[in-house]
Order: structure tokens, then sequence, then C-alpha cells
């Protein structure tokens, strides 16, 4: 690296490198070596945390109660009776038609604490690239001009002409917004002979909320919002979503909040409601008994082959219910006790004999 | 001592080999009267003579055709040579050039007509190999007096020599880009055959550019940088643009931007490419500075220049010489530019030049004035000289330049090489001398042949490449398998799903995808691994050249990295091929010993040699030998050692005067000092400067340069000039001798035909007897004092002897400098000057010798007979000035001289004969280089009768060459014995060791040498090269099939010992024959397997010559692979006599048939194109001038630094570089593996659930820093491990951390954690309300954590580098996300993460699963490891953990001798 042309003068200072650690690659250094003996406690070590982990997230996954009612296949509710038709067949005939479907179920037991309400959906990829894509983040932070929203809300980004409309930016665009998940799912308690209270608010992340979900300046949405058409597939505009809270319309509507939020599988969950415990009758839970799902039938999964379901969950440490990472866990730390053992066999086997081999090594003359 | 071999010194070389081929290969007969025959047939054709050089007319050689330089002795033109270029002289093939270095052409009769020096064939002329054509040279055509003055070579420095020529055009790219990269003026098309060069003195001053007739052509700036301010974006881009994988990635951020495939947002897929140009860029842009500094550096030295205006030679700065200035230069002065000769202080005309920055010749080479101007040189002036220089359009042919001064009258003289001083070489000799400018900067030959370093791949990076194949396959085969998922996917749907926003054809879908998933899959191809590659190289290389431990204090030089991306090759040598002078030893010829009328004279080492090394060159200092010292102060005496002291002073006076040594008084000195003011007398005109001069100068056109210590005293002495400095030159290095006799041609070197050699040699038997025992050599071998030491000392020899009188002279005492072709007859004038015996003053035909009893004499020397390889000895016949006795004194090889001793019946003599061979063999086997002294005194009539004869010989027209040898050969018989001399030629300290140390690492050694077999087997020895235990098999045949027929000979004996004695039959059957060539280039392929084998049989060492070498490399004998074969079963190879080309070939050979990486280490320009061929070239910054250096790799200063580089950073390099590969296949491979498993989920649709900033910067900062510091900084084995057990280097050699099959365990590992890691995040969120980035979030962190553990299993050894670059890049992530995510609410146009990772890492299962994934995807490695130490250590393992039971048992013992009481432990013991 050093130039070799130097001239003679200058080549007098002596260039002996300076003797730092750090250059001389001497730096303190611990050198492990993974033998059997040194491995050993790392797997009595993993396997002892993993187990009572593993058993104690199952118990937690245990705790919670969780019931699941699909109702993709719902018969159509009509003047007190369930009629033949089933309100999939009836939707994709007509899409403008509402379909009722009741649905009874009963929960065995009770659900203590909080208990949400989920929807979910089967077979929808939400994940889609070009789904996951077509949103325009700008718009939903308020900032909305009218013609431009982004280019990645394509082919939802305005309306089609026609001979008496004009081209119309859409707004929420996008292919998100646009399959925003449209069932109304009511709650009927035969117990207490009335609808279960549920909390249309809180369902969204506070951050979202509160951040990235802004409505346009203004107070008067309608007026906000009179530049832009809704989505084709929406029946309201984004004004009117939550007819019955004037704080929950436009932007920060949170249905739709959670809608945008796109799951990352295609077997998804997202939350509805949550029972109102500051109700009579709720503050402990959902008590058990019969219920009755009333299911305004507005979306249509039979073109993806896609189902529907109702979800009353409690939650726990680990959210939902799941057992997987109890199991794993406790698997994995069996493991990993079952190669501590191994281990300790060789170590007591193989240890000595890797010191003999060590000796006998023809090439150790070298020293 | 032992007498082993001494009857076989009486024999000639010829009867040798007679012998030997009879006794040993009945078949070969035929083939040497073929030979022979072939001789005869070349003798018949004159018009393809042996030498075209040899033929030319002599009296149009005045050029310099100089061969030989030190050392060599060459085999010349006798039979046998003739014989041994057969395949060059028939096939026609247009290798006239065939004598090797140091070959004395043989032209003895010419050599009365010629000017200066018939020395033909320069050094680095040699035989190359058939098939390899030098285009340049017309055989049949009669040589035009242009062509032959100056140098035989014609080919540039960029085609020839020195490497190895690759024919066939340019690629297309190159042309393209040297299109559009080099200078336009290069590329001009039309420009007349001639320029015309106008003196700028007869232009008028402040002429504008534009009007001045030289105006056109470029000043002397030159500029190597590759850059401008300006053009450095645009021509670096372009630059890193040749690079396939950055053409990769801009391909895939231009895929980004259409609209249908595009993954990624079009900003963000462009950083990583942008990174890694600019990481390029910067580096570049250094690089390029530090060539700026050199080149403003080069541009700011000065010279002198006349000025028109100032009438005056004026300093100015090299880049403002410009075409047309008249420049003035000093001795030992750089030359600037191009420079047409015009004036010289020589009378003559003549000047002499070192080319050795050009072409690395370290000889020099005569130039003269421009014809015409040889006898102006007295009166010439600058401002008289009105003439044009018309001259060729620059080309880059060295040595080819056609010009015309045309005068003022309007006639023209042509001029040529011989009158242009070339940019770089450097003045010797000369006082001073002046000349026109033709050619400025960019112009200059020197600049035109400045190539460009090369680009070395080391074999890792190839092994690495193939696999970024093998990644490229993979990841088309993902990419495939998306595309037809895609297609599958989307046709199980139709329009109406409402998630899929643009509903295109499932075909069409499913082609784009493919593209789509090309994006997004991209971090497949380790873009990121190229650049932390190199980053780590450089940082690896910034600590080997930061070794204190590979500081040379002596030389005050550091190793010197020159390549930067090569370090982990050195770790993988295989084979090493070493220079021997130069590199194994110091090149300094030491006298040792000496034998004189039967008595043994022994001259040790000094004692404090080791403390006082000297520069280069400087005399070795000697210790006298007291006893002789005394024996010779008897003289005069009437005691009775009167006898013996005058043949002690005979002995001494032969060796002053039986040489080619030059001696000089005086430093070379120019009046003018550097701002170019006359400074002596007060208005000396230049013209007469000459008659100022010291007469020495004068008298002769020889060349004095000047000795360092002498230099010194002289500039000590007052003259502040800063041309001074410069006096210090080369003192091995005289210009060519005088042109007067015909005679001090050659250069001698002692043959020494080692009873080792002659015992064992040409026995191919497989059962020759052993090699007699040698004795050891003395420890001390380190270059001598500077100290004269006085024989005071006490010899340890003859302590009885106690001399009192100091005969070396004092320090003070002005030594005369001695200049000799070869360090060692220095060292025997040297010799003789320290016994008093001081040769002060030779010219051609006297020497002036002052005689410790006698004063000054001076004696005419009547003849000087020169040094030839077919003699093997020179001699002088000298007229003694008061007896006028004629003596031919005889120096030569022992078994020359010792068969032309005049036969005796005295016993006396006979019993001094039988003792000096005695003495011989000793000096043989402590590696001595042997010379025998002989003399013969002659009566007047029979000189005149040989006279006569040898005239006659001169005159003859018909095999004149061999008529003067034998004429030679005629008066050198009948000789008396007066001695012989013993000549040390030191290792360098430290070899021996080092050659062991190489050697137990499982490296092979190959030493190729120019030496003769004897001195080399020598050095082979005593630096352990060799063994006693070893079986010497020596190639040395004379014909192909005779070489065929000895290396297959060789090879079924070692075939018979080899196999078991069940299997002997077959082989012994299989007799010698092409077939078994198959059967060996199988066994080849076995490696290592048979090479262990070899540790239980006998031990082989193998020693070819050169002319062997040349059938072996002619591709058309099919020669090599059995010859290959054959080494293997060595243990070590020596090639003598091998041309600087057969050195290239046979690193070559070894590299390409055998496969295997090499390394080639030496100092000289003869060894460049060894270095420059082999895998790792490394230049020893010696002695010999810096081309070596320049053309290497690494640059180290002692040979003994080799073992620390190789064994110790060598490892390290290779091991540290091979895991971080195979770790950045593994990162980038899980990486994408992730990505790939999620498509299953998101219906191939490529959609990714990492945001893009993770994604980008995964490779960038989250992931960097660990293995680098794993590349760079991590220690497998602690140093002093791997020093202490060489063997240990096995693992780098066989490549054993980085193997064929590592890439698929890597990819196999990082498959299974890629499962673990996505499933158990899949599994854990199944079912719920996670939303795609959180999942992508926690699987990055899963994953990030995974590869930083995996790091820390892969880390060897942990620093607090190691910790903190985990620690770095964990919070790197953390600090990165969490910053991201609350600040970017909508950045680059990315769909928004905000809160995303404040959300997630709330949560408890985020943790759970980092924790699970983290344990359980590291498990099978882990496990692996661990197993991997118990059950089946490696090399490296185990050396550490016996190092560390060793340490332990110590403390063990030290605790336990504490408490247990002596006598109880002795006992335990």
């Amino acid at each position: 690296m050093s130039s070799s042309a130097e001239p003679i003068d200058s080549s007098m200072k002596p260039k002996r490198p300076s003797d730092s650690a750090f250059k001389q690659q001497r730096l303190p250094a611990w050198q492990p070596i993974l033998t059997a003996g040194t491995v050993l406690p790392t797997f009595f070590v993993i396997g002892i945390a993993f187990i009572p982990v593993g058993i104690g997230l199952l118990y937690f996954s245990d705790e919670v109660k969780e019931k699941v009612i699909e109702y993709t296949d719902c018969h159509k509710f009509a003047n007190g009776k369930e009629g033949p038709e089933k309100c999939a067949d009836i939707i994709e005939n007509n899409p403008n038609e509402e379909c009722e479907c009741r649905i009874n179920f009963t929960l065995e037991h009770d659900f203590e604490g909080k208990v949400f309400m989920y929807y979910g959906l089967t077979n929808f990829y939400q994940n889609h690239r070009r789904y996951v894509k077509s949103r325009d983040d700008k718009q939903l932070l308020g900032e909305l001009k009218p013609n431009e929203p982004s280019h990645d809300c394509n082919p939802f980004a305005f309306t089609e002409e026609t001979n008496d409309t004009t081209k119309k930016p859409i707004a929420p665009c996008g292919a998100i917004a646009n399959s925003l998940f449209s069932d109304t799912l009511v709650l009927h308690s035969f117990h207490r002979g009335d609808t279960v209270p549920m909390l249309k608010k809180g369902i969204a992340w506070p951050s979202d909320k509160e951040i990235k979900f802004r409505n346009p300046p203004g107070d008067n949405l309608t007026e906000v919002f009179k530049d832009f058409a809704k989505p084709l597939r929406w029946k309201r505009p984004v004004y009117e979503l939550d007819p019955s809270d004037p704080d929950n319309n436009g932007f920060e509507n949170e249905d739709l909040i959670v809608w945008m939020r796109t799951a990352a599988l295609p077997n998804f969950r997202k939350l509805y409601r949550i029972v109102n415990h500051t109700a009579d009758g709720y503050a402990n839970g959902l008590p058990k008994g019969d219920y009755c799902l009333n299911v305004t039938y507005t979306y249509q999964v039979n073109s993806f082959r896609g189902t529907k379901c109702m979800i009353l969950s409690t939650t726990s440490l680990l959210g939902g219910k799941n057992p997987f990472l109890g199991i794993a866990y406790i698997v994995v730390g069996t493991i990993c006790l079952l190669l501590g053992i191994v281990f300790l066999f060789i170590h007591i086997k193989c240890g000595k004999s890797t010191t003999e081999m060590i000796n006998v090594n023809p090439r150790t003359p070298y020293q | 001592m032992p007498t082993v071999g001494s009857g076989e010194l009486e024999k000639s070389p010829q009867e040798e080999n007679q012998q030997c081929s009879t006794y040993l290969f009945p078949s070969t007969q035929a083939s040497v009267a073929a030979s022979s025959g072939e001789l005869s047939g070349a003798t018949k054709v004159p018009a393809v003579p042996a030498s075209t050089v040899a033929s030319i007319p002599a009296s149009i050689m005045k050029g310099h055709t100089r061969s030989a330089s030190h050392g060599g002795v060459g085999t010349s033109v006798s039979s046998s040579n003739v014989v041994g270029r057969p395949s060059a002289l028939k096939q026609n093939r247009g290798h006239q050039r065939a004598f090797s270095q140091g070959q004395i052409e043989d032209g003895a009769g010419a050599t009365s007509f010629q000017r200066g020096h018939s020395r033909v064939g320069s050094k680095t002329d040699f035989i190359l190999p058939p098939g390899h054509r030098d285009s340049e040279n017309n055989v049949g055509a009669p040589p035009s007096a242009t062509k032959v003055h100056g140098h035989s070579r014609q080919a540039s420095r960029s085609e020839s020599i020195y490497t190895l020529r690759q024919s066939g055009t340019p690629s297309l790219w190159h042309q393209f880009q040297t299109y559009v990269l080099r200078r336009k003026g290069k590329t001009e098309v039309e420009e007349p055959r001639y320029r015309t060069v106008v003196p700028n003195h007869l232009v008028p001053p402040r002429t504008p550019q534009k009007a001045h007739p030289n105006g056109k052509r470029p000043d002397n700036r030159i500029r190597t940088t590759k850059y401008t301010l300006l053009s450095f974006l645009p021509k670096n881009l372009l630059e890193q643009f040749h690079r396939v994988a950055n053409l990769y990635f801009i391909f895939i951020v231009l895929l980004n931007w259409f609209p249908a495939i595009n993954a990624f947002g079009k900003e963000i897929a462009m950083i990583p490419v942008l990174f890694v140009l600019g990481v390029t860029a910067i580096k570049d842009l250094f690089e390029d500075r530090r060539r700026h500094a050199s080149d403003k550096r080069i541009n700011n030295s000065t010279c002198r220049v006349y000025s028109g205006e100032a009438e005056r030679y004026q300093r100015v700065l090299w880049k403002d010489v410009r075409v047309g200035d008249v420049v003035h230069l000093s001795n030992n002065e750089l030359v600037p530019a191009d420079v047409l000769l015009l004036r010289s202080s020589d009378p003559h005309g003549l000047c002499y030049l070192d080319t050795c920055n050009l072409d690395g010749e370290t000889s020099l080479k005569q130039r003269c004035v421009a014809r015409g101007f040889v006898e102006k040189q007295e009166v010439f002036h600058p401002s008289r000289f009105r003439s044009v220089v018309e001259v060729d359009t620059p080309t880059t042919k060295i040595y080819r330049f056609h010009g015309a001064l045309v005068h003022p009258a309007g006639r023209r003289v042509p001029v040529g090489t011989e009158n242009l001083l070339l940019r770089e070489c450097v003045l010797k000799n000369t006082d001073f001398v002046e000349g026109i400018v033709v050619y400025a900067g960019h112009e200059t030959k020197a600049m035109l042949n400045n190539g460009g370093p090369r680009y070395k791949r080391s074999s890792l990076e190839r092994q690495m490449n193939l696999d970024v194949i093998w990644c490229v396959l993979i990841l088309i085969v993902l990419c495939i398998i998306g595309a037809v998922g895609c297609k599958l996917w989307l046709s199980s749907y139709d329009a109406t799903a409402i998630f899929i926003p643009e509903y295109h054809d499932p075909d069409y879908e499913g082609m784009l995808s493919f593209w789509t998933f090309v994006i997004i899959l991209q971090v497949m191809i380790p873009l990121s691994l190229y650049v932390t590659l190199e980053m780590a190289k450089l940082i690896q290389v910034y600590h080997i050249h930061n070794d204190v431990d590979l500081y040379d204090p002596l030389t005050n030089k550091r190793i010197e990295c020159r390549a930067l991306n090569i370090p982990e090759e050195l770790g993988q040598v295989q084979y090493i091929f070493s220079d021997k002078t130069g590199t194994l030893t110091e090149n300094k010829m030491i006298f040792r010993r000496c034998s004189i009328n039967g008595i043994d004279y022994n001259h040790p080492p000094p004692e404090n040699a080791e403390s006082l090394r000297l520069k280069p060159g400087a005399p070795m200092p000697l210790l006298v030998n007291p006893r002789m010292q005394e024996e010779l102060g008897q003289l005069g005496s009437e005691l009775r050692g009167h006898v013996h002291a005058q043949k002690i002073q005979e002995f001494l006076l032969l060796l002053a005067v039986c040489n080619t040594v030059v001696v000089a008084r005086h430093p070379h000195h120019d009046m003018m000092n550097a701002s170019g003011v006359i400074e002596s007398v007060s208005c000396a005109l230049d013209n007469q400067s000459n008659q100022t001069m010291p007469p020495i100068v004068t008298s002769s056109a020889l060349s004095e340069p000047v000795l360092p210590s002498q230099s010194i005293s002289i500039a000590g002495q007052g003259k502040p000039d800063k041309y001074s400095r410069l006096t210090e030159s080369r003192s091995v290095t005289p210009s060519p001798p005088p042109p007067l006799a015909a005679t001090t041609r050659g250069q001698l070197v002692p043959p020494s035909l080692s009873p080792i050699a002659s015992s064992t040699e040409s026995t191919p038997t497989g059962d020759s007897p052993p090699p007699p025992p040698r004795t050891i050599r003395p420890k001390l071998l380190h270059v001598p004092s500077l100290l004269l030491v006085t024989g005071s000392k006490k010899s340890p020899q003859n302590p009885q002897n106690m001399s009192h009188k100091s005969v070396t002279p004092s320090p003070g005492e002005l030594r005369p400098i001695f200049e000799a072709e070869s360090p060692d007859e220095l060292a025997l004038v040297d010799a003789s000057y320290s016994y008093n015996c001081k040769l002060l003053k030779r010219s051609p035909r006297s020497a002036t010798v002052s005689l410790p009893g006698e004063g000054l004499v001076e004696m005419e020397i009547l003849r000087v007979l020169p040094f030839d390889s077919s003699r093997k000895c020179m001699s002088v016949i000298i007229v003694h000035p008061i007896t006028k006795e004629k003596t031919v004194y005889c120096k030569g090889a022992d078994s020359t001289i010792l068969p032309q001793l005049k036969p005796t019946d005295d016993f006396l003599m006979q019993q001094l004969i039988f003792r000096t061979q005695q003495h011989l063999n000793a000096y043989a086997r402590q590696g001595l280089r042997v010379l025998v002294m002989a003399k013969r005194t002659l009566s007047d009539a029979e000189y005149e009768e040989w006279e006569r004869a040898h005239s006659e010989a001169e005159l003859s027209v018909e095999n004149r060459d061999r008529k003067i040898r034998d004429s030679y050969a005629k008066l050198e018989t009948n000789l008396t014995l007066l001695g012989a001399t013993g000549i040390e030629d030191r290792l360098q300290e430290g070899v021996p060791e080092t050659i062991a140390a190489l050697i137990s690492a499982g490296i092979v050694v190959w030493v190729l040498t120019g030496d003769k077999p004897e001195t080399a087997i020598n050095v082979a020895y005593s630096c352990k090269l060799f063994s006693p235990q070893m079986e010497l098999l020596k190639l040395s045949a004379r014909s192909k099939d005779a070489a065929e027929s000895t290396i297959l000979f060789y090879l079924t004996e070692i075939q018979r010992d080899c196999s078991p004695p069940d299997h002997g039959a077959t082989g012994g059957l299989a007799g010698p024959g092409l077939n078994q060539v198959g059967v060996f280039a199988r066994a080849t392929t076995l490696g290592e397997s048979s090479h262990s084998s070899h540790q239980v049989m006998k031990k082989r060492a193998l020693v070819v010559d050169g002319k062997t070498l040349t059938y072996i490399l002619d591709r058309r004998s099919n020669l090599q692979k059995p010859f290959l074969e054959l080494t293997r079963h060595c243990t070590s190879v020596l090639c003598c006599r091998a041309t600087p080309l057969q050195k290239a070939y046979i690193v070559k050979v070894v590299k390409e048939v055998l496969k295997m990486r090499t390394l080639a280490i030496g100092d000289g320009a003869n060894d460049v194109s060894m270095i420059q061929t082999a895998d790792v070239g490394i230049g020893i910054s010696g002695q010999e001038g810096m081309q070596a250096v320049m053309a290497s790799d690494f640059a180290l200063s002692r040979f003994k630094y080799l073992e620390r580089l190789l064994l110790v950073h060598g490892h390290w390099c290779y091991d540290r570089l091979a895991r971080m590969v195979l770790y950045f296949f593994y990162k980038n491979a899980t990486f994408v593996f992730l990505i790939f498993w999620y498509q299953l989920y998101c219906g191939f649709t490529g959609a990714v659930m990492i945001d893009q900033m993770y994604l980008m910067l995964y490779n960038l900062l989250f992931t960097s820093l660990p293995p680098i510091a794993i590349g760079v900084y991590d220690q497998d084995v602690p140093e002093e491990i791997l020093l202490a057990r060489p063997h240990l280097y096995r693992q780098g050699r066989l490549g054993l951390v980085y193997q064929p099959h590592s890439f698929w365990i890597t990819m196999a590992d990082s498959l299974y954690q890629s499962i673990v890691i996505f499933f158990i995040s899949e599994a854990a969120y199944h079912d719920t309300d996670v939303g795609i980035w959180e999942f992508g979030t926690t699987i990055t962190t899963s994953c990030m954590f995974v590869m930083l553990m995996q790091v820390a299993i892969e880390t060897r050894s942990w620093t607090v580098l190691h910790v903190l670059s985990i620690l770095a890049s964990i919070s790197a992530f953390y600090v990165f996300s969490l910053v991201y995510n609350t600040v970017c609410l909508q950045c680059f146009g990315l769909p928004s993460n905000y809160w995303v990772i404040q959300q997630t890492i709330g949560s408890v299962i985020y943790w759970a699963v980092v924790i699970l994934s983290t344990v359980l995807a590291l498990l099978p490695r882990f496990v692996w490891r661990a197993l991997e130490t118990c059950l089946f250590p490696r090399d490296v393992t185990r050396a550490v953990l016996e190092k560390r039971r060793a340490a332990r048992l110590d403390i063990l013992r030290n605790e336990f001798s504490s408490i247990i009481p002596r006598s109880k432990e002795d006992h335990l013991v």
C-alpha cells in the first residue's frame, strides 16, 4: 500500500508500524470451543427454561374462550322464519339487495373479562401484492387533492366517466377501501332478550385512529367530500359510514381503519366490536346462554370461495386462543433436554477419547 | 573430511555425460548420435544460425548486446548447446534468441572489430518455448543496420519478455472501452508518419502555443490517474457497470420501474445499488488520489533545460519540459523525457543508461550521440544547435526509434535507438549529457508502456462466483415456481374476486410475476457480499501491512501489499516457486576459504555480522586469516617459509588480476549544479569542462560508479548539490568493458562441480548411493560488517598463530572502487586486497597491482581469455614488468582445471593436488562455490606460436567460434595448480527455518534458478530444501527422447517402490510408454491421498536443468504430464538454468495442468514473468531493482517473512473470508426463502410482508457488521499455534473451510432455518388479526436474531469488536425501526408502517416467537458444531484444545509442584 517509489530522503523516517493491540490483531479474545462439555449447560438451561414457559403459554391459551360462528351459507331470514335461499346466492344475483340472517348459538361457558367480537374471513387475500399497495395513505391523512389520488389506487382511483357523470376521484381510493367488509353483525341475547351492547370505537389502534387516519379539514364532512365519489362497492359515502355516531365517520371510521390494516395471511379475523362491559349484565364478560347472531348479509365471498364467520373471544397474554406456541415451547424444551442428556453421555464417553486421539496425533511433532 | 566423489572430479563433463548415457540409457545413444547429426545439419544452414546475433557482421555490432549478468554461467554454444535447441532450429519457429541468462555468446573472433562489448543476448533473453512466436523476429532476413544497433530485443514491454504473451484480439467490450475511455489523442487516425521537432531556443520567446512549431506536442506532465474531477462520476460509473453483478442490479432497478411488475418503491429499490456504487466509487477515488500524489511528485521533480533567453541552463520542473527543449543531465539522474542524445562528457560520445525502471534489466545500455556530433563534442553548445529533428510518431516499442537530424544546410543524418535516452532510465557512468527532447509526457515510451495492474482473482472468489451462479439458478427456479404458482392461483379465481384489483390473463400475469419475483428475491444474489468482501479484504490488507512482525527494521520496510484483493489466496498456496539468488540467498559473495599450496585457510564470518548488516553492494569485509597473514609476512625473508609465501602471493596476484574487474577512484561529477549554473572554474565554458575533469574520467570510457562508502565521503566533503546523493549507485554493474582489446568480455562464476552432484548425477536406478554426508554449514550466514576486522583476531583454527602486523587498510585509507560483472569476482579481488595485494588500476592492456613485497607493479595484459561455459574457466596472459615473463593465470571450475594440470611425477605435487581436491570437496559440501586457480608460464616462442594460431582462428570463416574456443583450450593446458577458493553465497537469515516450516505446512516448494545445478544443489541442501536422506533424481537430458525415457524410467522405479509387492509385478511389466501417462494422469487426481503415502515412502528430490525443461515444457512432447507426475513423487524440485520465461511456464503448467494454487517469489527482473503468472506473486524488495516488486502482489523485504505471511495471515484471511462468504450465502438465502414461503400465503402475487426499508437495509445495516467482524478479526487459532504447527495450514491449502459441498450444506441450513422462522410465526399468528406489517416485523426480527446468533456460533474468538458488532446490529435495527415507524407517516411512497414496531414489540407473542425461532433455528448447527468438536475435531480445533490442555496441565503441575516436595515431583516425573 505504501508507495514504493518514495524518495530516498523521506525513507529515513522509520516506517515501523505501531504496536497497538488493534493493529496487531492482538485484542484480548475469548475463544470458546463448542465441546460437549461446554454446550451441556446451554441445553439444560434452555430445556429447563422452555418447558415451564411452554406450560405457561399453553395455560394462557386454554384460558381463552372462543366461539366461532360461520355464517357464509346462512339462509335468508325474512318474515320471522328462515327462507330456503342462501343469502350468498341472493347477493350474487343482486348485489344491492339486503339479506338478513339469524343464527342461534349457545355459549356453554361464561366468557369472562373483555369479550371481543371479530369477523373472520378465509381465503381472502388481503396480502395480494397489488391489493396491499392499492391505497393512498396521503389521502387517508386527510390531504385531499381532487385530481391526484395516488397511482397505487388504480383502478380504484377515479370513477368511470359516463354520459351523465364526470370523472371523479374516489375517496378513500384503492382496492382495500373498495373491498371494505360491509356485513353488519349484531348479537342478541335470548337470556336478556336484548341486543348485546357493543362498542364501535376502540377497535382500531390508537395510533392509527389519532395520526394515520385523519379526516380532511372542515367541519362538514359532506361538504369536504363533495367532489369525491364513494368507492364503487360502497353503498354509503365515506361520511356516512356510521350514521349513529358522527365522530366515527369519514376516514376516522374505525371499521374502515381496521380494514385498512391489511391482514398478513389469507385466513384472518378482524376486530369488529367490543362488548360494552359497562352495560348491565355484561360487567364480567359475556354470560353463558343462548344468543342469536343477526347478520345483515351484504358482503359477497362466494366469488373467491371464502367463508365468513363471527368470532367471540376473550383475550389473554397471548391475544387469542392459540396453543401452538405453548406446545412448541414444550417440545423444543424437551428436545434440548434430551440433547443435553445425549451430550452428557458423549462428554463422559468421548471426552476422554478425544484426549487420547489428540495425544496420538501423528502430526504433533511439529511443535 | 570425507572424500566421496573426488575421483569423479577428474572426468570431463563430456565423459561423464557419455558414461551416464551408456550406463543408464542404452536407448539414448541413438538420440545422441541423432543430435550430433542435427548439429552438423545446423551448421550447414548458415541462414539459420545458432544465433543471428552472433552471425551478424561484427562491424555493425556496435550496440550493446550484453547478456550475462551476475551469477549465471552459460551453457553456451558448445555442441551440447546446439543439440540442446533442435526444436528451435528445426522448426524454424523463430526463436533464435535462445540464450539463457548469463550465457556468453561466442563471438570472440569478431571482437577485435567491435566497438563495445560483445556480450550478446541480454539477461532477459531466454529460450522461448516452441509455439511462442516472437513476431518481431525475422529469421531469415538479413539484419538491417538499424535493427542491429542497440538491443536485440524488439518487443515492447507490454507485450513482451516478461509476460506470457496473450494472443488474440481484445474483446469487443474491451475495444469499446478503449474507444470510449482513451484519451482522444490516441484515437486520432491521421497523423503524418514523421513529426518535426524544432529546438525551442530557435523559436522566439513568448510565441503563442498555436504558432509554436512544437505546440501540438503534449508537455511532459503526466497523469496516470484514471479520473479527473469532471470525468470521475461518469467514468467511474461506466467502469463499475462493467461488473456483471452491478449490471444485474441496475437491471433490477430498471425492472422495478415497470408498473406492472414493480414490487418495490422505485426509489427504495435503488438504495442498495447506490450504496454499492458509492462505496466502490469512494474506494476508487482514494486509489486515484494516491496515483495523483505520485504523479504530482514526479511532475514536480526538476531537471535542467536550456533557456534560449537566459542563454544558459535553468532548473525547470519536469512537467514544464517541452518537446524541443535541450536538457542537461548528470550522472545518476533520471531522464525526464525521451531525449535524443547530442552531447556526452565522454570523448567518444558515449553514455550509459540503466533501463532497470523500464524493462528491469540491470545491465547498462550504451548510448551514443547522434552521428556527426561525436567530433563536435568539445564545441557543442545548445545555442549553436540549429538543426531540426524528424522523428517517428510515438510507438510503444521501446527499442524502436527512427528519426533524422536535419541540419540547416539540408543534410540529413539518421538517428536511431542508440541515440535515444528513454524517460525513467537513469544515466550512469557518464559525467553529463545533453540532448533534445523528442517525446514528452504521455508520448514517451515509458508512459506508453505503462500498463495498468492486472486483476487477479483468488480461487476463493472463483469458487464463490461459481456458487453465485448456483444462487442464480436457485433464484430462477424460485421465480419459475412463483410464476407458475401465480398462474395457477390466479386461474382459480375470476375477475370478481374482490381482492384482485386488476384481473389479467393468468398466463400473462404469471409471466409478469416472474419478473416481480426476480425483483423481490434479488437478495439471493449477494450484492452486498461483493462490497463486504472487498471491504473485508481491504481491512485485512491494512492489518497485514501494519504487522509489526513483518517489518524489517534493517531496511526500514514494511510488507507492501500491492494487490488488495487476494489476501485469502495466501492461505491457500499449494506450490511455492522461489527464485534462488537474492531470494533465498543474499546475493552477496563472501570469500570464505582458500586452499593454497595444500593448506586450507578459513575465513570465518565476523561474529558481529548480525548487527551490522550492510547496504547492498558494499564490499564484503573480510576477517583476515592470521596464519595466512603471517605466512605471507615471511615473504622476502630468507626463511623456510619464503617459497610458501611466494605461492600465496602468486595466488593473490591471480585473484587480483585474473578477472574483468574495473577499478575506479572517483565518482562522476558534473560541473553544473542543479540550477544549471556552472560551478567550478569561474568562466569555464562548457566545451572546456572536459579538460577540467579528473584525468581518470577522460582517459577511458569506462564506467566508474562509486561505492557508497566513498560516495558518502565525497558527498560529505561539501557539495550540497542534489546530484551528489545520486552518486550512490550499484557497484556490481559496471558499464561494458573498454572497447580496446577484444577480450575482457564475460563474467566469471566459479563453477563448482560438487561431489554431491557427481555421485548421484544421472543415476536413475532408484537405489542410488546415499548422498554424502553434509558437513554443517557455519552457523553465522549473515552479511559481515562494514568494519574491516583486522587480523589480530584469533582464528579458531590456528590458535597458535598470532598476527600482530595489521596489513588491512586503515579505515581512513581510500579503497578503490571495484566493479565486477559478478559478485564472485568482487569477492576475490576484495579478498586479495585484504591481504594487501591491491589491484589499483586496470586498463584493458595493463593492471597496476600493489604487492606487499614489491610495491606498485604494472603488468601488461596481453590477452584476456574470457569465460565461457564450455571451458568453464577464464584466463589472462600477463607479462611481468621486470622479468618479462609471460604467465597464463587461469581460474575456473575444478572439473576443467584439474584435468588440465601438468602431469607430474613429483610426489609432493601429487600430494598437493590430492589435498587441494580434498579441500574442494569439503568446500563444495559446505555449499561454497569453488574455483580452482592455476597458472602456466609461457615462453616467448610458445606465446607467439599460440598467438599466430589464434589469429588464424579468429580470421577463419567457418566454425570460428569453435576454433577460437579450441585455441583457448590449447593455451589452458599444462597448468600448475596454485590453489582453490570457496566463496559463499550467503543464505538469507531464516531461510532454512522458513522453508522447513513451509514444507511441513504441506506446501510444495520448488526452487527455480538460473544458476547452474551444482551451485543450486548446494544451496538447496543448505536451505533445507533437500535433506541428506533424500534420494536425488536428476533430469538432465540432451534430447527429447532422453528426457522422456529418463522421466519414465524414474516413474517406473517409483511405481515399483510405491506399489506393494503383489502389485509390483504389473507395475514393472507396464514398462515406460505413453500409455503409462494415462495412469499417472489419473493418479494425479487422487490428490492428497497420494500425498500422504509419500510420508511412508522414500523422500525424493528432483533436479531438472533448463535444457530438459525445454523439452518438457514443449507441449508437443507430451512430457508435461509424466514430468508433473514425477514431481508429485518428489518432496522438492529444483530447476536449474531456468530462463525467466521457463520459470513462468513452469508456474503456468503447474497452475493449469495440476490445477494448483501457486505462489512465486523472486527479487529480480528475471522473476517478473513468474511472479505475474502465479496466483500470488511476491517480490523481495532487495537489491535487484524494483521490477519484481512492481510486478508483485505483495512485497516483502526478506524471505523469512513469507512464513508468517502464509501461515498466519494467509491462514486467517482464508478462514475468515471463507466463513464470511458462506455466511453471506446463508444470510441472503434464508431471507429469500422467508419471502418465498410467504408466497404460499399470498397467492404467489409477489407480495412481501417485510417492509421495504427493512428489506433494503437488512443487508446494509442490520446484518453487515458481524460478518465483517468475522471476516476481518476472527481468529480460529491464535498465531502462536499457527506458527508452532505449520501443518494447520492444510486447512487453507486444501480449502477445507469452503468446499464445494459447503455451499449446499449452507443452503440446506438456511432452508431449514427459514422454514423454522417463517412457520413458527405463521403458526403463532394463525387465525389472528395480525396485520401484514406486524407479521413482517416479527419475521424480520426473528430472522435478524437468528442471523446474529449464527454469527455468535461461528465466531471462534470473541473480541470487543465482535460483541460490539452484534450489539450495534441489534440496536441499529431497533433504533432504526422505532424511528422509522414513528417519523415516517408517509415516506418514499411506501405503505405506511406507522407505529407498527411499537405495537408489535409490546406483545408477548412477538417475543415468544422470536425466542422460539432463534433457538429452534440454530439448534442443528449448534449441535453439529458441538458434535464436530467432540467426535471428529478439525485440526485447528484440536490444536487449540491441545494447547489449552497443555496449559492447564502446566498450571496443574505448577500447583502440584508447589505442594509436593521436590524429590517427590522428580519421582512423579
